[in-house]
């Protein structure tokens, strides 16, 4: 800018506001994926006369028909509205598994960051010793310990998972511990712990906000691979993964009970990558 | 004139070095109630540190080692606790405003929120001193500017609001440390001329750190010339400008440039200022200097008075090279 463009610009009345920046196309897609996913657990099962846990036998493996879009499963049940309910069951719990360890691991990474010293050893420490052991083992573990089922299942996960969120937070505010703004809020005489949820926090939440979307994918993953081996959500509730491991005997002459519910993870995943991958790029720009 | 904080043998140190190594100091300074004290020095010698160790916010490694500092307080000298200084009795004033402002909060926010801190009124009765702030130090259309984020702004805007943050703490001491060298040459002169406002309104006592001799001889009362860590010359910047006695100051002064005596090159100075690790037991100029002799490598000259009301540090002071 010119001198005389400044100068002006320091007198002349505000300029109007900007417009907020537009979503990028990517996250457009990815919102329009979950959006999806959400109008069809909400309502999918609502239109349709089924319920998705009685069984009846008598009509059991019927191909796709106008009555049975989908078709039935092993048990005779409306296979459409077991994979829409699925979605009532691995939402809700792989957001939980992804978003207590993030309040926990976002608080612990921050502390330790921000003040140091032995808070970091401590935190920085259980890191290391949560780490040191194979996820998937020690999630069976503590399934298997606390009994399966949908708590058990967030709890276990938040006891891992909020390493990646701690390690990520404390890097991000051991940076912004240092920029000048957090010496300027300093000098204005803000209590540090203010000057961490106010100024130093927020600044650090984008890139946790990203993983959080990666999390969940994870996630989801995870819940189903649990539940394929028998210690997740138990049946007859209607699970993706429960329902590949069902479908699986059948893959022969009913491809679709196992494949359905691994196309309905993988949409899933795919569109929350791109909500992940499209924040980013919204971020930087 | 009143007193408005004193510092003695002030003295910044390498936190974990092995063998002591202090960057700044010890060094003395005052300040009077209304008076602006320039602190001039090439890159390095500490004038910033010197700045942030009052207020003890030194980067991390370095730390504040001895030192006294006290302040006036309703008539008395105190020796508060530098924490106890922040946001109330001192301010600082940053070099790159840009930086110095939480890209995540709306302008009038930052302030407001000090505001609140400091006074514990209402977020709505916060929000209007915000605004009535802004409008002080001559922010354009401040109730829309208030909601502005930092980005939108520019140079001379973001420095006038943080200059707005240090009223907002009711500071009678702003630290200015480089407060105009990322802004432009028209908005510097801005800058400078709301400084002089606030300061004569208020009464405020400025210490303003630079190394544009041309700036502080508009706006110092008194200067410090800082060399290596320590104060070579100190005293009111019109003696200082007309008979440099340090032979440091004299070169600072030969290397700018002059409207009038145009004729002849600037001089520089030849040579590296020391590395803070090998300071001498002598003066720390002497490398550099023509006047040097074995006495000045062999023990190092205090400020000592002239009879012309400054104080210089040389064993040399006044004679011609």
């Amino acid at each position: 800018m010119t001198r005389a463009a400044e100068h002006s610009h320091a007198l002349a009345p505000a300029p109007r506001r900007k417009q907020r920046r537009p979503l990028t196309p990517k996250l457009k897609a990815g919102l329009c994926i979950l959006g999806i996913y959400v109008l069809m657990g909400v309502f999918g099962p609502m239109l349709l006369p089924f319920d998705p846990d009685k069984s009846d036998i008598l009509s059991r493996l019927q191909a796709p028909s106008a009555q049975h879009w989908l078709g039935t499963d092993q048990l005779g049940r409306d296979f459409l509205i077991r994979l829409l309910f699925a979605i009532r069951i691995d939402l809700p719990v792989a957001f939980a598994a992804s978003f207590v360890p993030m309040i926990i691991g976002t608080a612990l990474g921050a502390i330790a960051g921000y003040y140091g010293r032995l808070t970091d050893t401590i935190v920085s420490r259980a890191a290391d010793l949560v780490q040191a052991f194979p996820v998937y083992v020690f999630l069976l573990v503590l399934v298997f310990a606390m009994g399966s089922g949908a708590t058990s299942f967030i709890i276990a996960a938040s006891a891992i998972a909020w390493v990646g969120y701690a390690r990520l937070t404390r890097g991000e505010v051991l940076r912004l511990r240092e920029m000048e703004f957090v010496a300027a809020a300093r000098v204005t005489g803000l209590p540090e712990s203010r000057i961490l949820l106010t100024h130093v926090l927020p600044n650090a939440l984008p890139q946790t906000v990203i993983y959080f979307m990666s999390d969940v994918v994870m996630m989801v993953l995870v819940l189903s691979s649990l539940s394929f081996l028998g210690v997740g959500i138990q049946p007859p509730t209607a699970e993706w993964g429960r329902m590949i491991a069902e479908g699986q005997p059948f893959l022969r002459s009913h491809w679709w009970l196992a494949a359905a519910p691994g196309l309905m993870v993988m949409v899933f995943g795919i569109g929350l990558s791109m909500i992940g991958d499209g924040l980013d790029e919204w971020y930087q720009k | 004139m009143s007193g408005l904080l004193d510092i003695t043998n002030l003295r910044i140190d390498l936190g974990q070095a092995r063998t002591p190594v202090s960057p700044v100091g010890p060094l003395d300074l005052t300040l009077d109630v209304g008076e602006c004290l320039g602190i001039v020095g090439e890159s390095g010698s500490g004038k910033s540190l010197t700045l942030k160790a009052i207020l003890d916010v030194l980067p991390e490694g370095l730390v504040r080692g001895a030192g006294t500092l006290r302040v006036m307080e309703q008539g008395k000298w105190v020796e508060p606790a530098a924490k106890d200084l922040r946001g109330r009795k001192i301010g600082l004033i940053s070099q790159e405003p840009g930086a110095a402002l939480d890209p995540l909060m709306r302008v009038g926010d930052l302030i407001g929120e000090i505001v609140r801190l400091h006074s514990g009124c209402s977020r709505a009765e916060s929000k209007t001193r915000a605004i009535d702030l802004l409008r002080q130090v001559g922010v354009p259309d401040p109730e829309k500017r208030a909601t502005f984020w930092p980005h939108e702004l520019s140079g001379g805007l973001k420095q006038r609001i943080v200059i707005s943050m240090a009223l907002a703490c009711k500071s009678e001491i702003l630290l200015c440390d480089e407060p105009t060298t990322a802004l432009d040459v028209t908005i510097q002169a801005q800058i400078v001329d709301l400084l002089r406002d606030l300061q004569k309104q208020h009464g405020l006592g400025i210490i303003f750190v630079t190394h544009d001799l041309a700036l502080i001889r508009q706006i110092a009362d008194r200067i410090c010339i800082m060399y290596a860590g320590l104060i070579v010359e100190t005293g009111p910047s019109a003696e200082i400008f007309k008979a440099p006695q340090h032979p440091y100051t004299r070169a600072l002064l030969a290397a700018l440039p002059d409207i009038e005596a145009s004729s002849g090159n600037l001089q520089p100075i030849e040579g590296t200022p020391p590395n803070p690790t090998d300071f001498s037991v002598g003066c720390r100029f002497a490398a550099r200097c023509a006047l040097a002799t074995e006495a000045c490598r062999a023990a190092r000259p205090l400020l000592e008075k002239t009879e012309r009301g400054t104080m210089v540090a040389c064993f040399h002071a006044g004679v011609a090279p």
